[in-house]
């Protein structure tokens, strides 16, 4: 028996003007306690921006805390201070190469461990309705997958490229739970590869106005190629229906927004970018969303997420 | 009683549950035909945000979802909330109009500082560094320079004997360096150097424009402007980055405008510090401060066609060229030509190379 495909509703409710009141309120927090606020400020957004968003009429819930970033936060500190402490101490001692050499060094071993540390505190502190999602990639392999990674794009000139951002994005799609719901990517290297090659070349013959086309294929080969498998021939598709014009639509207004607002109309840009993921991302299959099981642990060591902050990592 | 939507926290399965609450003892009891709870509220997380109210368990996966105004208004007052969660609800309640409000209040604070605070603190912080770090600093700089620069060695030699004639009221040691360059321009380095470009020493007709000129470039080196520069860029930039700690990355990209902007005003208000101490120092010498003038109003003249490298980092606004005029009348006594100054400028046009023009 096959079971028919119905689509899940997926909406974002914020509305700018809330947004624009928490940030406004979090900057002034921060300045007053001269920063320390910070990882409270940012909890406050994401609970905002995930509570706004409603998957099947029920909204994601964000548990991460200030707290727990904080303590997160002044962990990534004392990582930078034995970091920067040791390239003073190599630089002092008059071994100024060695001590460069250190520094980059540790900051490119720490962008893969921050990715992960990221993802597990993310996805653990995130539910819907009331189950967790949960991130079980392996650190050392993440690690050991991304220096590989990262070595064949350096001696390929930058070639290996897409094939990097696409094994990134699959190692990390793929070891998504919800519950106990799988995620999938689909995309491969090589496509992505030609996808940026004639955007890129389209680009620069239309004068940038492929662009707004060339945008839309890069959103629609991340949602299309992700799929959410359940038990058993169950599962779902997603699928971006956004067309060049919306795109255009977007992120033009965006800009003139931010122009003509002086940067003030930011919350409204944020709120405008989740309403048009929210439109623009079909969610198909015959999983029953009312049977998903709690199988993930709980993980609130916020380290990894302060770390990706002060590298200035951007979740995918 | 009212209906809430409760999840388990085993699966997504929803359950409708009917409750009611206690809340003089921070209770909130909700039923299902199949089961029933009792929370304590302060036992949980409250979260309120789209019309609904979130309770989750501190110690465990339930979540239950109310959406009854009512109830929702009576169960967030009746929490003991800390006073900073008090008010920081009251903030949030506020409504756009004092959000707008706060914003602009902030903005005026950060701009005040950046203008008014940051300045004086960082002229301070350049009056506690020792000398000897101007020195250093400039001694740095100079050598590296020198490396891509040619030296017109004759006329180096005849424009150090003239700086020598001038007096200074500054124990500080100028070296004067001729460069052979098209570019109309001059700077002063924070140990004393003052390099002039063959492009500008060309252009003066008399000696009282180079000493101008030579006077406006040790002014600089007098009053530490190099380091009230760099001081204030520096502080003005960690100042900057800690408001903005990337809480809104566009309103960083904003704010390093409003600096540049800035920072061009600081200079500016520099030049005419230099300009005035010039002037001083020429009467002091016993030379007509109408050099200043004279040298402005020629290079001036000249940015009909380009704008001179000279006008872009001393840009020469009307304001000060009237300055100069005003300090020119004030002080027009008569003053005697300096012959040893006449003479060695003399010697300086005699020997304009022309080498490197095409």
């Amino acid at each position: 028996m096959k079971l028919l495909n119905k689509t899940y509703p997926l909406k974002y409710n914020g509305k700018g003007s809330e947004y624009f009141g928490i940030i406004i309120i979090n900057w002034l927090l921060t300045i007053v306690t001269l920063g320390i606020y910070y990882p409270w400020a940012k909890a406050k957004q994401l609970k905002y921006l995930y509570s706004s968003t409603n998957f099947n009429d029920d909204a994601f819930t964000f548990h991460g805390t200030g707290n727990e970033m904080f303590k997160g936060f002044i962990k990534a500190l004392l990582i930078f201070a034995v970091i920067y402490g040791v390239f003073f101490f190599l630089t002092i001692n008059e071994y100024p190469v060695a001590g460069i050499l250190f520094l980059y060094a540790a900051i490119i071993a720490l962008l893969p461990i921050a990715i992960h540390g990221s993802y597990r505190y993310r996805m653990s502190r995130t539910t819907w309705r009331g189950v967790r999602f949960g991130y079980r990639g392996d650190r050392k392999e993440f690690i050991g997958n991304f220096f590989k990674w990262v070595f064949f794009t350096i001696i390929t000139f930058g070639f290996y490229g897409a094939w990097l951002t696409i094994n990134l994005r699959k190692y990390v799609i793929e070891h998504i739970r919800m519950g106990n719901l799988k995620f999938r990517y689909i995309g491969n290297g090589t496509d992505f590869f030609i996808l940026n090659l004639i955007g890129y070349l389209l680009t620069i013959l239309t004068l940038g106005i492929y662009s707004f086309w060339w945008q839309r294929d890069l959103f629609a080969y991340f949602v299309d190629n992700i799929r959410i498998d359940g038990e058993e021939h169950v599962g779902a598709t997603l699928k971006s229906n956004a067309t060049a014009g919306d795109f255009f639509n977007l992120l033009v207004g965006n800009i003139l927004i931010l122009i003509f607002t002086l940067g003030i109309g930011y919350a409204w840009v944020v709120n405008r970018n989740m309403v048009f993921g929210a439109k623009h991302i079909i969610i198909e299959g015959n999983i029953n969303f009312d049977r998903v099981q709690q199988t993930e642990d709980d993980y609130r060591d916020a380290t990894g997420e302060d770390v990706g902050d002060i590298l200035d990592i951007d979740l995918i | 009683m009212n209906t809430a939507k409760y999840f388990n926290g085993q699966s997504t399965t929803p359950f409708e549950v009917v409750y009611e609450y206690d809340l003089v003892n921070h209770l909130i009891h909700f039923t299902h035909h199949s089961f029933s709870h009792t929370w304590d509220i302060q036992e949980c997380y409250l979260d309120y945000s789209n019309q609904q109210l979130s309770i989750s368990q501190k110690n465990g996966d339930g979540q239950l979802f109310l959406i009854d105004k009512v109830d929702i208004k009576a169960i967030k007052s009746s929490t003991k909330n800390s006073t900073f969660l008090l008010y920081y609800q009251k903030l949030i309640d506020a409504g756009m109009g004092a959000h707008a409000l706060i914003m602009l209040g902030i903005v005026g604070i950060i701009l005040f500082s950046n203008f008014y605070v940051i300045p004086a603190v960082a002229e301070k912080a350049v009056d506690l560094l020792p000398t000897s770090y101007d020195k250093s600093l400039g001694n740095t700089f100079y050598d590296e320079y020198l490396d891509y620069e040619t030296v017109d060695s004759s006329r180096t030699e005849l424009a150090q004997a003239f700086m020598n004639e001038l007096k200074f009221d500054s124990d500080n040691e100028y070296i004067v360096t001729v460069v052979e360059s098209n570019q109309v321009n001059a700077f002063a380095l924070p140990n004393g150097a003052i390099v002039v470009y063959s492009g500008l020493l060309d252009q003066l007709e008399t000696y009282e424009e180079f000493a101008a000129l030579l006077g406006h470039e040790a002014a600089h080196v007098n009053l530490r402007h190099s380091m009230k520069m760099l001081c204030r860029n520096l502080s003005t930039y960690i100042f900057i980055s800690a408001i903005f700690s990337d809480v809104n990355g566009v309103i960083s990209v904003l704010a390093e405008n409003a600096h540049q902007l800035q920072s061009l005003t600081y200079s500016r208000s520099l030049e005419e510090e230099a300009d005035h101490l010039s002037a001083i120092t020429m009467v002091e010498n016993n030379i007509d401060p109408v050099g200043l003038q004279n040298l402005f109003e020629k290079l001036a003249q000249d940015s009909s066609s380009y704008i001179p490298e000279f006008l872009r980092t001393h840009p020469i606004s009307e304001k000060r060229i009237e300055k100069a005029i005003s300090f020119a009348e004030q002080e027009s006594t008569s003053y005697r030509t300096n012959d040893q100054l006449f003479t060695i400028f003399e010697k300086i046009r005699l020997t304009k190379t022309n080498s490197y023009e095409e």
